[in-house]
């Protein structure tokens, strides 16, 4: 049986006076692919960020396992469904980021590396000296999940992971997802799309008005 | 907005002058920020302030130039110019034009990184905003605030010797010798704790509007001209108090 690594217990948030999610409780093991789904503005990006720490519930718990609660932040990257880039940033900037906060002593050289090696996994070479606004809505995509998964991290979460793709970056993010499950890291996914859920999720979750 | 209630901006407050420390342990992450606000704040004003207190010492001078010739008080001009220049307009029209500059900037700068999920992108990254955004802008608007009311100083001082050796043929020497003469500590003092105090109360209600953004883009321009009014409100209110402070 799969360690449970995230649980959250009785979890209610509003936003502006609207009840976003409403008494959810569940739980995402370790090594597994959680995917939670449902119709737009059923609540599935803000159970995500509260899972990851991004929002703070009104009530509820939201407990991580001690291994994981040590260094969550460098344990964990996030995907977000707009990109969310740095725009005053450069691209190096944007993707390097999480690599000079987790690993401050890490030298240009090191840090070019594994943005070699993020680039290569993505297939996306972008000039490091641009800004986010050079890119397409696309692009700027395949950035966020090179900025996700710069540190090497062992849960990543996934807002709409696929929302401006082309064909050829989705079938890129989806083998990309399929290589994440064999190193048997957790993932965690928000979609609407019924088709991506059958094929990744190993636990599915469906959210409809803020209720599972 | 949930944020806009007073123990919310307290603790925003607090949370600021907290922030201030951990900008010296994050420093390789934070010194970009800072310098870059610097740059913004200080360096970047630095040709309309010297305009401004060129313009303003020379009418200060051509203004009491003439009416105390006729009353026979001259040297009463030096006292005026330093309780005008350095105790009083220094200090505010600089406040003035930092907030004009830069408060707005601050704010909408930092709304739209909010409407953007720019901020929590940052907090899915581990990086506290309150120490990489907040705690850098408020550090180097104070510190330029500051630095360009001495500035300002200097400006204003050089554009009223300039009118005066153009009217009365005085030396630079004796000019200098007699501003000194009527300069007290006090009103240094005065200048530069009233630079400093604007340049906190500036960056704090800049940083803090432009983060009480929520979602919408529309919220933006709404935020950054609550961030001038309050600035431009408190910073006349806490110089008035200051100066009636220093008099009684």
């Amino acid at each position: 049986m799969e360690k449970e690594i995230i649980r959250l217990e009785h979890i209610n948030y509003t936003s502006n006076g609207h009840q976003i999610i409403n008494d959810v409780s569940m739980s995402v093991s370790e090594g597994t692919t959680t995917v939670i789904t449902g119709r737009a503005g059923s609540g599935k990006s803000s159970l995500l960020k509260i899972m990851a720490s991004i929002l703070i519930p009104d009530s509820g718990n939201v407990c991580y396992s001690p291994e994981i609660r040590k260094n969550f932040r460098k344990k964990s990257g996030f995907v977000f469904s707009d990109s969310a880039l740095w725009s005053n940033s450069s691209i190096y900037d944007n993707i390097s980021l999480p690599l000079q906060v987790y690993f401050p002593k890490m030298n240009r050289n090191e840090i070019l590396e594994r943005i070699d090696e993020v680039c290569e996994i993505m297939d996306f070479h972008p000039d490091l000296k641009l800004r986010p606004a050079d890119f397409s809505e696309g692009q700027q995509k395949t950035i966020s999940f090179m900025r996700a998964l710069i540190h090497r991290p062992d849960i990543i979460f996934m807002e709409n992971p696929l929302k401006s793709l082309d064909f050829e970056t989705i079938n890129r993010v989806i083998k990309l997802i399929g290589e994440i499950k064999n190193k048997k890291s957790t993932l965690v996914i928000t979609t609407s799309m019924p088709e991506f859920t059958s094929a990744f999720g190993d636990v599915v979750f469906t959210l409809k008005d803020g209720k599972i | 907005m949930t944020s806009s209630n007073p123990l919310y901006a307290s603790a925003f407050v607090c949370n600021t002058f907290r922030s201030v420390w951990k900008v010296m342990t994050n420093w390789h992450i934070s010194k970009k920020v800072l310098s870059m606000q610097i740059l913004f704040t200080g360096f970047e004003a630095l040709s309309i302030i010297l305009f401004s207190g060129l313009a303003i010492g020379s009418i200060i001078i051509i203004y009491f130039l003439g009416l105390l010739s006729q009353l026979g008080a001259d040297q009463l001009m030096y006292k005026i110019l330093i309780v005008i220049i350095t105790r009083e307009l220094g200090p505010i029209l600089t406040a003035f034009i930092i907030i004009a500059r830069s408060g707005t900037a601050i704010a909408t700068e930092l709304g739209t990184m909010v409407a953007h999920h720019e901020i929590e992108a940052y907090i899915a990254t581990g990086i506290d905003p309150m120490t990489y955004l907040v705690a850098p802008r408020f550090l180097g608007v104070t510190f330029s605030l500051f630095l360009l009311n001495i500035y300002f100083n200097f400006a204003g001082l050089i554009g009223s010797f300039f009118v005066s050796y153009l009217f009365t043929d005085i030396t630079f020497h004796d000019y200098f010798t007699n501003v000194t003469s009527v300069l007290k500590a006090s009103d240094l003092i005065l200048s530069a704790v009233k630079s400093l105090v604007f340049g906190i109360i500036i960056s704090l209600v800049s940083t803090y509007n432009g983060l009480r953004v929520e979602n919408a883009l529309t919220e933006i321009p709404q935020v950054a001209i609550k961030a001038v009014s309050v600035s431009f409100m408190l910073c006349i209110v806490v110089n008035l108090m200051m100066t009636f402070y220093s008099y009684f």
